[in-house]
């Protein structure tokens, strides 16, 4: 929970800078209905934060969330299109309804976070393994690479993904 | 779930041996003295067990996606994908089923090493177990199975419902099969579902081939790639293969010209109570795909029967559905 120091800090910051983040977004974005929903989730995010510092560069800070925001939102419209392709190019998947259409884009999105930073390659081998359950000869074969190969992307793979989870010990 | 203060650290080695071990697991060539070793790893100290089923848990949430989309068409999308920016310290905000769904997988992934398992699906549910050779069972909705692996052979016991099992080739060449009521099936190198159904079992074949000892009968039927059989202890019929009554494998329900009291039987098998028609609506045809996902998804097929057909939902409770011709 916030204590009341806190939101009135926060209130204070929304107050100066919100005007001026809504437009550093609006420039980013090229919407000023995204960039208004960003800014708000920017200040949204900052009520859930434990402890805030006191901000010597407030904008510097309120940037820094916001950027993150803005590769969220660029990295779902980027998910919404390539699955958009993948819809057009196989006709006997169906026509998802709105409330489809929002799982299947959040669940997207669960992977890419927790895949992103890794090469294309290692990733189309992690994929194969654990959502196809190929086997690493399989694999191996269809890609034109060693076993050794796949099992060594597959050793990458996992560490990124135990790390983005839970972070690794120094 | 967060990784936050609340989920302690592990030792970077320990992770380490984990990872190693997740990854020789998946790699389908696992031998017998490897899953031997596993099962003793697991067993020398309570943090090896946590972090192999937080691997678990992460395997476990990529495989949420299958009741999406199909996991081919995942990848694919993922690959159309550009390389994604690179961020430092990732903090994922909620990460839904890592708590017990993955505990439950773990144990089970334990036990079936070395000891007799038992996997079982609630109505409405489905589970995938990663077995220790590699075999890939998925479980339907309400469907139970016990696993019996030692030294000599590879069994299960299909109790209830319904499994799609893809076999993977054993390194210690131990024999596999499935029992059911019905008869005991004995895969070759295969993927194929079952169905123990109310009065006969439908077995589908996909890939491979699979040959059915009939309780009582002297010879066994080979069923190909591309058949099904119906049977029961004494009889048996082959048929071509029904693609669309394997959906649930993609957490999908699909029709193909199908009659509506058929399709509804399915559906039923999904939600708790009763759900039935008049015979009228019953000879409805349909076809469509429809997801198997989120709280309640055969609400949304019977919205869209609704819609599509000349029917009308009466609903006396959320445990009683009849669908009526309008």
């Amino acid at each position: 929970m916030s204590t009341p120091t806190v939101s009135n800090s926060i209130a204070l910051l929304y107050c100066e800078h919100h005007g001026w983040l809504q437009g550093w977004l609006r420039r980013k974005l090229n919407c000023s209905q995204h960039a208004a929903d960003l800014a708000q989730d920017t200040f949204v995010r900052l009520l859930a934060k434990p402890e805030p510092q006191r901000l010597r560069e407030p904008r510097a800070y309120l940037t820094t969330v916001a950027r993150g925001l803005v590769i969220n939102h660029w990295r779902r419209q980027a998910l919404e299109q390539a699955w958009l392709d993948e819809l057009a190019a196989r006709p006997a998947l169906v026509e998802p309804s709105p409330e489809e259409r929002r799982l299947i884009l959040e669940t997207l999105e669960e992977i890419a976070r927790l895949l992103d930073g890794l090469p294309p390659r290692v990733r189309e081998i992690f994929l194969r393994s654990q959502l196809e359950g190929q086997t690493y000869p399989i694999i191996a074969e269809q890609l034109g690479i060693s076993v050794n190969v796949v099992q060594k992307a597959m050793l990458r793979a996992m560490a990124h993904c135990y790390k983005a989870q839970y972070g690794m010990p120094a | 779930m967060t990784a936050g203060p609340a989920s302690p650290t592990i030792p970077p080695d320990i992770v380490d041996a984990a990872i190693g071990w997740y990854v020789r697991q998946a790699s389908g060539q696992m031998g017998s003295d490897e899953q031997l070793g596993l099962s003793r790893w697991l067993a020398e100290h309570p943090d090896h067990l946590l972090v192999w089923q937080r691997l678990q848990g992460i395997g476990q949430q990529l495989n949420e996606q299958r009741s999406v989309l199909p996991p081919a068409s995942t990848r694919s999308i993922f690959r159309r994908l550009p390389d994604l920016e690179r961020r430092k310290a990732v903090r994922l905000l909620s990460w839904l089923l890592l708590g017990s769904g993955s505990l439950y997988l773990g144990r089970d992934h334990l036990k079936d090493a070395a000891f007799p398992a038992d996997v079982r699906t609630a109505i409405g549910e489905r589970r995938e177990v990663r077995l220790a050779d590699g075999t890939l069972l998925l479980l339907n909705t309400d469907s139970a199975v016990d696993i019996h692996f030692d030294q000599n052979r590879r069994r299960i016991r299909l109790r209830r419902g319904e499994i799609q099992i893809v076999t993977a080739r054993d390194a210690a060449d131990r024999p596999f099969w499935v029992e059911t009521r019905d008869a005991r099936l004995v895969p070759i190198g295969t993927r194929f579902s079952v169905h123990q159904q109310a009065e006969t079992s439908l077995l589908a074949v996909s890939e491979g081939a699979v040959e059915v000892f009939g309780n009582g009968q002297p010879n066994a039927l080979r069923v190909a790639a591309g058949e099904q059989l119906n049977f029961d202890g004494r009889n048996s019929h082959a048929e071509p293969l029904d693609e669309s009554r394997q959906a649930w494998t993609d957490g999908m329900i699909s029709a193909e010209g199908r009659r509506l009291d058929d399709l509804l039987a399915e559906l039923g098998r999904y939600r708790k109570g009763y759900l039935g028609c008049t015979p009228e609506a019953g000879e409805l045809r349909i076809t469509g795909t429809w997801p198997l996902r989120g709280d309640d998804p055969t609400e949304a097929v019977l919205t869209s029967l609704e819609r599509r057909l000349p029917v009308r939902i009466q609903r006396l409770t959320r445990y009683w559905v009849k669908v009526e011709a309008r």
